[in-house]
């Protein structure tokens, strides 16, 4: 059972794939949750949609290759800005004029992407233990190859292309217990695994394969910077000191460049939303009342003029 | 009571007048935060000190301007009535804004907020944001209480009683009875004495006549209807807080205001008109959440630690000035350790109880030091030998205020796993008044319970005031029983005062027996290893063969004039014993250099570890400071102690104590002539005691009382 379910749900379709989505409440203004790796789906955010479903209006969507959404084949059909696109699309769909992006991992790459490309459409962006081409790799997973076979399959020599096609569940076990890196974290695992088991290991190998913007922008990082700094919109970001798949570095190189303020979460892993829900609740409402008070359509724009 | 001004919890950065049309209006300025908050007065009946909760608070956070309006406080009081009106106001608030340099601000204003409204509307750039604590306008009808006599205040009256003060004749026939009548009304709230004295004080710097002046200038908005299009103007947003027992502007006047300027309304149940005063925390609170909305601030939090990855911690809050509540707080901080190791503890206290910490190597908090300072208030108020130490307590509510607020901040900060406070009295006051800012198991320590009265025949205002203050916190304890986690008082019941809190109010060491826990006194050393006293001299230099005298009076400013009559009795005293020698310590707020030099008697500022030189006494003359005589009891040393005269604590609970271990050689201050201190000590010299034996395991008692809330 859910704890919450869907007023409305629906999907939109780009050159023929299908993107599910779903919305609940009615408040305001929109809160939208960016998927990250298809490795998950929407339901990554499971303890967030109740509770902000009660104060905003909320939005999700299944990435496309896994959820409810379609699964193609082609590594093009899986750039970041193919993402971006759908999630513009689902807010048209669900009538939303602009909304404030909520992203982890991955999806906080989309995150920065929407806010600097489509200020118009973002009120607000938080991004917790943000991919991002700034700052360092965490040390444990450099010198390892996904397309070659490693000298070794233990850890992050998993992460490979060979051994997601012999053993994806192992894959998904190892890489779920990065994600959950804290102490009994074996619920939150288990989802983790099961949700990666709803697609297969040829998608997330299209996934990789794509070329996008962030495989340029990792060459090319002084334009990642100015990404970056294109974001005008309020900015949040969250990050665990021991996030054991991204690097708190690249969050505090975002931090860095951009001047906004850095949650810190000391003993949290990669996904604080998912295993520290409600600290990164109250952290990320006490935001958006900043941002967008209790004076709606009155506080942002005062609280942004020249203080 | 003498009026007097008190230490400010926080002082201005700057302060000027601005001068419109010949008329000064005073102002000032504090801190450097964004945005700046205008604390507009509720002038001329009271001036800009009716903030004093919100200052310091609200200082630390933005930058705050506060002005004196034209009528009262540091303001000229013009002689016409045309120099009274609104537009006039509104030109001093705007030229001090200019003046200070403040484009635009947040607005607060308690009751007199048709000034904001017509500026607002008037000059919206001005204006981020508004604050309207009870606003008085006409949007709803005069609260039935005093509509009838409004309409004849004009009229001479054979009588004034109640609301028929609100009457020109008797505002000129008597300007205190009028004030005193309507700001008790004003306060419904129980035990708000101290602030219905502040605000006569207030209304007191200015005259019935200014005020009549005020009374004829002309007002806008007038009707309900321009008060009404007025709101509609305001553009800003807008918070409205309401005491729902406010006798002065009808709660309807604030629902009213906030529905037609689209602001948001807190009703405060159970509160009356004056809640800045009344309910200093949860105004504070209110507005710097709506300020916080209004400015896109930075988040506060930077670093959260998961629950589990936290270490354990203590906040240990020692808020005595005096240099004995922290010895007993380390003994039992030693031993807490000693109980749960990986216990780590912050200390939260005042300067100079924060030298003994760093000496020890003791953690103090990184922010300890923007306390208001206690010890500065107690020095200001002591004059001669007479502290009063429960007027000079009760003149602290705007330190106590300004240091809740810093407490409350710290703590959100860092999540404790426990809070212990050693007479940590602000802390205490006003987590009962805001029980739902509790976050963390509490533990209250103290050594005296209940205050009472030192001059019950001759000032009856004290009586009454003393019970006041005991029946608050007596309905506090019982209201809230469970806020404190632990009550631990340091000794036993019999060492309590035998007497009631007041008149109709239960006895002191039976009330005790319900609310706390005894540990005993709580010694910061073990007295077997001091009672060599042979030994000890030679080990700590001062030889034997002599007799060897001590007097110490704690850590205050305020023991001077006694140790100047003790250097002349022991002047006296070396005639006749030549040999003697007398070591002064003169605690650190009095320079040795001060003080004349005396043959055979050395003056030390600060003496380590005064204990072991106290044990060496052959005798010792003392201020009854409670830790210095009980470890005279606990070395076994023939010693006199001379209360502070007007110290509640020293006249009745020293006392107390002291007999119960068997220790009376009392003196009073009156008495204290230098033949007499001659006589004393060469009659203590020698003499022999009977005192009961100070146990040894009290702070052992009480960490085991506090560990028991950290483990199991």
């Amino acid at each position: 059972m859910r704890a919450r379910y869907p007023d409305q749900e629906g999907y939109v379709e780009q050159h023929g794939v299908r993107t599910f989505y779903e919305v609940y409440g009615t408040g305001q203004p929109t809160v939208l949750f960016l998927p990250a790796w298809a490795i998950g789906h929407s339901r990554y955010w499971k303890s967030q949609v109740p509770y902000f479903a009660r104060h905003y209006r909320v939005v999700t969507f299944d990435p496309r290759g896994n959820g409810k959404s379609d699964r193609p084949l082609d590594p093009a059909e899986y750039a970041d800005t193919e993402y971006v696109r759908d999630a513009l699309a689902v807010m048209d769909a669900t009538h939303t004029q602009h909304a404030v992006m909520i992203g982890f991992s991955m999806g906080a790459w989309l995150a920065a992407i929407l806010a600097a490309h489509h200020p118009d459409r973002v009120l607000g962006v938080v991004m917790a233990g943000s991919s991002s081409p700034l700052g360092q790799m965490l040390p444990e997973r450099r010198g390892y190859s996904f397309d070659d076979p490693n000298q070794t399959e233990e850890g992050w020599g998993k992460l490979n292309r060979h051994y997601l096609r012999r053993d994806y569940r192992g894959f998904l076990q190892f890489f779920y217990s990065k994600i959950f890196s804290e102490p009994h974290s074996t619920k939150q695992i288990d989802d983790g695994v099961s949700w990666g088991m709803e697609t297969t290991p040829e998608v997330l190998i299209a996934t990789r394969d794509s070329v996008d913007l962030s495989t340029y922008m990792v060459k090319r990082l002084d334009e990642a910077v100015a990404l970056y700094r294109y974001i005008r919109c309020p900015l949040l970001l969250i990050h665990g000191d021991s996030d054991a798949v991204v690097s708190h570095s690249r969050s505090a190189a975002i931090a860095e460049v951009t001047g906004a303020s850095l949650v810190t979460i000391a003993g949290g892993g990669h996904h604080v939303f998912g295993r520290e829900p409600v600290r990164a609740n109250l952290l990320v409402r006490d935001f958006i009342d900043r941002i967008y008070g209790p004076w709606s359509n009155l506080g942002r724009n005062i609280g942004m003029a020249g203080m | 009571m003498r009026a007097r001004t008190p230490m400010r919890a926080r002082y201005p950065d700057q302060e000027d007048y601005i001068e419109r049309d010949g008329v000064r209006t005073f102002y000032e300025v504090f801190g450097s935060g964004k945005p700046t908050i205008v604390l507009l007065p509720s002038s001329p009946i009271i001036h800009s000190q009716q903030w004093k909760g919100q200052v310091p608070y609200l200082a630390r956070h933005f930058r705050v301007v506060t002005f004196d309006g034209r009528g009262n406080g540091r303001s000229d009081r013009p002689g016409v009535s045309e120099a009274y009106t609104d537009q006039e106001i509104i030109g001093d608030t705007l030229q001090v804004m200019d003046a200070t340099g403040t484009e635009r601000a947040v607005f607060l204003i308690l009751c007199h907020a048709w000034w904001v409204l017509d500026l607002a509307a008037r000059y919206p750039e001005r204006v981020l944001g508004l604050v309207a604590i009870a606003p008085g306008t006409p949007l709803a009808p005069i609260h039935p209480n005093r509509a009838q006599y409004i309409g004849r205040f004009d009229e001479p009256r054979g009588d004034y009683e109640g609301w028929a003060k609100t009457n020109r004749h008797y505002w000129l026939q008597d300007w205190r009875g009028f004030v005193s009548f309507f700001f008790d009304r004003m306060l419904p709230e129980p035990h708000s004495t101290k602030q219905l004295e502040d605000i006569v004080g207030w209304c007191m710097e200015t005259t019935p006549q200014t005020m009549l002046l005020n009374r004829a200038a002309a007002r806008f908005p007038k009707t309900k209807e321009e008060a009404e299009e007025l709101c509609r103007k305001v553009r800003c947003p807008v918070l409205v807080i309401h005491g729902d027992l406010d006798e002065c502007q009808q709660p309807a006047k604030g629902e009213a205001f906030a529905k037609l300027t689209g602001g948001r309304l807190v009703m405060l149940e159970g509160a009356g008109h004056m809640t800045p005063g009344r309910d200093p925390v949860k105004i504070n609170l209110l507005t710097k959440e709506f300020v916080d909305t209004l400015t896109a601030s930075q988040p506060r939090e930077v670093r959260w630690t998961r629950a589990m990855s936290r270490r354990k911690r203590a906040l240990f809050v020692s808020s005595s000035i005096g240099l004995g509540h922290i010895q007993r707080d380390l003994a039992i901080a030693r031993e807490l350790r000693g109980l749960i190791p990986d216990l780590e503890i912050d200390w939260w206290a005042q300067h100079p109880v924060t030298e003994v910490l760093k000496a020890a190597g003791e953690r103090i908090h990184p922010q300890n030091h923007l306390q208001a300072l206690e010890s500065a208030h107690w020095e200001e108020e002591a004059s001669q030998h007479e502290l009063h130490a429960f007027y000079a307590f009760r003149r602290m509510d705007e330190i106590f205020v300004a240091n809740f607020m810093l407490f409350h901040d710290i703590t959100r900060e860092t999540p404790y796993d426990i809070w212990i406070g050693d007479e940590s009295w602000e802390v205490d006051y006003f987590l009962h008044e805001n029980p739902e800012l509790k976050t963390a198991p509490y533990v209250w320590l103290t050594d005296v319970i209940g205050f009472l009265p030192v001059d019950p025949d001759g000032d009856p205002r004290e009586v009454t005031l003393c019970a006041d203050y005991n029946a608050e916190k007596i309905e506090q304890r019982a209201r809230y029983p469970r806020l404190r986690d632990l009550s631990l008082y340091i000794g036993e019941y019999d060492e309590l005062p035998d007497a009631a809190f007041g008149p109709g109010l239960p006895n002191i060491r039976e009330w005790a027996r319900t609310w706390y826990t005894p540990v005993g006194y709580v010694l910061p050393f073990d007295p077997l290893q001091y009672r060599d006293q042979k030994g000890l001299r030679q080990r700590l230099g001062y030889g034997n063969g002599y007799p060897l005298l001590f007097a110490a009076v704690g850590g205050t400013g305020v023991g001077r004039p006694l140790l100047q009559r003790v250097m002349d009795g022991f002047g006296q005293l070396r005639e006749t014993m030549p040999e003697a020698r007398m070591v002064m310590v003169t605690g650190p707020r009095i320079e040795p250099d001060e003080l004349p030099d005396v043959a055979g008697l050395e003056k030390r500022p600060y003496v380590h570890n005064l204990f072991e030189h106290l044990a060496c006494a052959d005798a010792a003359i003392v201020q009854s400071g409670l830790s210095t005589t009980m470890e005279l009891v606990a070395t076994r040393r023939p010693f006199a102690y001379v209360p502070l005269r007007k110290h509640w604590e020293q006249q009745h609970h020293v006392g107390y104590r002291l007999r119960h271990y068997g220790a009376t050689n009392r003196l009073e201050y009156a008495e204290l002539t230098p033949p007499r201190v001659a006589m004393t000590l060469q009659h203590l010299v020698g003499a022999p005691v009977d005192f009961r034996e100070v146990p040894r395991d009290s702070a052992r008692r009480a960490a085991q009382q506090i560990a028991a809330l950290l483990s199991r």
